[in-house]
């Protein structure tokens, strides 16, 4: 006998299935389903407030960058039933749900919005307008591409501040070259300290001979960042370098995602010491 | 071999291995600059390095190492069986337990770390007392010690689970893997006492644990004071492990390698074995921690995890031993 609860998954599902519509992407998608806390920021930032049925658990903790608006919504766990259960027209995610539930979610008429993973700025600008136009706000999607380009020519004309900067989080992982961070530090005008390329740990050693002018302190506002004992963050040399620089606090809720919201960080390490 | 030998012998090997250990790092560091550094006449950089970040590493392994081969040869000779130590008898990850709890919870401080830690390994190593005294059975002990140490796994995992964030998975996953990477001395500062505490008992146990190898009868005869033996133990191996959990997450294996190594040289004497055991103890993780920083791995293996894989198969060769002897 099938269960009861499986029966109405399944019927859910067909429904799903037959109500689906093949949606132009200048229309408007209704009934989005957000899977983790980045696809939550693309949702509560790019959609109409009608168009969300449902957030992350993620939605509305420190670490997410529209926190304040995700109270309005309901939350729903990235599974598929809790899903189905939502009869979505949509659902939208970055890593949200595990590897397999596009396939399923496809399979059963409900559309996928992937959104890729930014490697740099230029994609972090195109992720805004490909998934505006996916939840039908392609103008949205434009208007926050123009007031990128906007505030990245801002800091251009701001020309080179000069500085060594780091971007350390309080977990001990720096950004080195190549990747989001390293592209809003050097468009913030200042140079990256970290040399390596892409991400890696702090190397306390170094810390010995060299210290950077600048640290962009990435994470450390959450409730756990000063209790990881195993963070070098911790160890007494990490420790003077932090109080010996100057630190630009960056919150985890603007760089986690790599949205458009980034350039937050890229204007803080830009700032005068007194405005940081 | 006496007694005084082995334990010179061990001394030099262990500051041989600490200064060994301080020749390894991220920046190349000449022997010559090394000695200089630590003789405090080095460039400012080095002397940093040296005093601040690879001599505490050394020491923080080292002194982990001497809390587990200690509390395993206490507990080999408290319970009459070479494959009691911390790590089998799932005291190392009821340490880890508690500290995890503690992180959990948001209550994580240095010292509430380390005290939770040690409290999760004296709950351990008491409830391994009680049973040792309802069951002579080696195997029932063991089993026990398996399923305490299942059951800490098992409720880390629920953590895990229920982890806050996605950011502090890795800070409770690290507890079960074990390292001394970045620790300083004010970790070491941290558990010294409690590791003090924790040698001092066994130090005092000694003659009784020695006493004990020929039988409970034979040591009540001899004058020892069972309870106060076991107490001493169990109080030893709370106080050791909890300290070296609290520097280095859970570690295992070292308590059994270590006093399997130097038994045949001491007579098989639990007492004499104690010294000698720590020191081994001691040098085998300064070792270990060289090894996981010379092997070429994307990301630095974890101690524990080299630990387990040398010592879990010396684990199983010296149950086979004891089986074939039996």
């Amino acid at each position: 006998m099938i269960p009861a609860r499986l029966l109405s998954i399944l019927t859910i599902a067909l429904l799903a299935s037959c109500s689906r519509i093949d949606n132009n992407e200048s229309e408007q998608t209704r009934r989005i389903v957000s899977l983790d806390f980045c696809a939550d920021q693309y949702l509560l930032g790019l959609a109409d407030a009608e168009q969300i049925a449902g957030l992350s658990p993620d939605a509305a903790k420190s670490f997410s960058y529209y926190r304040d608006r995700a109270g309005a919504f309901e939350t729903i766990r990235p599974r598929a039933e809790d899903i189905l259960l939502t009869r979505p027209d949509a659902v939208i995610r970055t890593y949200g749900g595990g590897p397999n539930i596009t396939r399923f979610l496809e399979r059963v008429g409900v559309r996928v919005i992937q959104i890729d993973y930014a490697v740099d700025l230029a994609s972090v600008k195109a992720n805004a307008q490909t998934t505006a136009a996916a939840l039908g706000q392609a103008n949205r999607g434009e208007t926050i591409a123009a007031e990128m380009d906007r505030r990245l020519a801002a800091l251009q004309a701001t020309g080179a501040l000069g500085g060594e900067t780091l971007y350390l989080t309080s977990k001990g992982a720096v950004a080195g070259r190549g990747g989001v961070i390293d592209e809003l530090i050097v468009r913030a005008g200042r140079s990256n300290f970290q040399q390596t390329d892409g991400w890696g740990f702090l190397d306390l050693e170094r810390l010995a001979y060299r210290k950077p002018d600048v640290i962009a302190a990435g994470f450390f506002d959450g409730p756990d960042a000063a209790t990881d004992k195993w963070s070098p963050t911790r160890h007494p040399v990490a420790k003077r370098a932090l109080e010996n620089a100057r630190v630009v606090n960056i919150p985890g809720a603007w760089t986690a995602c790599s949205a458009w919201f980034v350039l937050d960080a890229a204007e803080a390490i830009a700032a005068p010491e007194e405005e940081a | 071999m006496t007694d005084a030998r082995l334990v010179v012998g061990l001394v030099v090997a262990a500051v041989g291995a600490v200064v060994a250990a301080c020749l390894i790092g991220s920046t190349p560091l000449p022997m010559g600059r090394v000695f200089a550094a630590l003789t405090g006449a080095g460039a400012p950089g080095d002397v940093i390095v040296i005093w601040e970040i690879r001599l505490p590493r050394a020491l923080a392994a080292f002194t982990v190492g001497v809390a587990l081969g200690a509390s395993g040869a206490a507990l080999q000779g408290l319970l009459r069986n070479p494959l009691a130590e911390p790590g089998v008898l799932g005291v190392s990850a009821c340490a880890a337990l508690g500290a995890t709890l503690v992180l959990f919870y948001g209550a994580a401080t240095g010292l509430t770390v380390a005290l939770a830690a040690m409290t999760g390994a004296l709950a351990a190593t008491a409830l391994l007392a009680i049973a040792a005294v309802r069951t002579s059975s080696v195997v029932t002990l063991i089993l026990i010690g398996v399923g305490l140490s299942s059951f800490a796994g098992a409720v880390m995992a629920l953590l895990l689970n229920l982890a806050p964030n996605p950011f502090s998975l890795a800070d409770l996953m690290n507890w079960t893997l074990g390292s001394v990477a970045n620790r300083s001395v004010n970790d070491l500062a941290l558990a010294a006492p409690f590791l003090a505490g924790g040698l001092l008992c066994f130090a005092v146990a000694a003659r009784s644990l020695s006493a004990l190898a020929l039988g409970e009868e034979t040591a009540f005869g001899l004058g020892v004071d069972l309870r106060r033996t076991r107490l001493l133990v169990v109080a030893g191996a709370g106080l050791a492990t909890g300290a070296a959990v609290s520097i280095a997450g859970a570690i295992g294996f070292v308590g059994i390698v270590a006093p399997h190594l130097v038994r045949p040289f001491v007579g098989h004497d639990p007492g004499r074995t104690l010294l000698p055991a720590s020191l081994l103890g001691g040098v085998i993780l300064v070792l270990g921690d060289i090894g996981v920083r010379l092997i070429p791995t994307p990301s630095e293996l974890r101690l524990g995890v080299m630990a387990a894989l040398i010592g879990a198969p010396i684990f199983v060769w010296i149950a086979a031993m004891r089986g074939r002897r039996s």
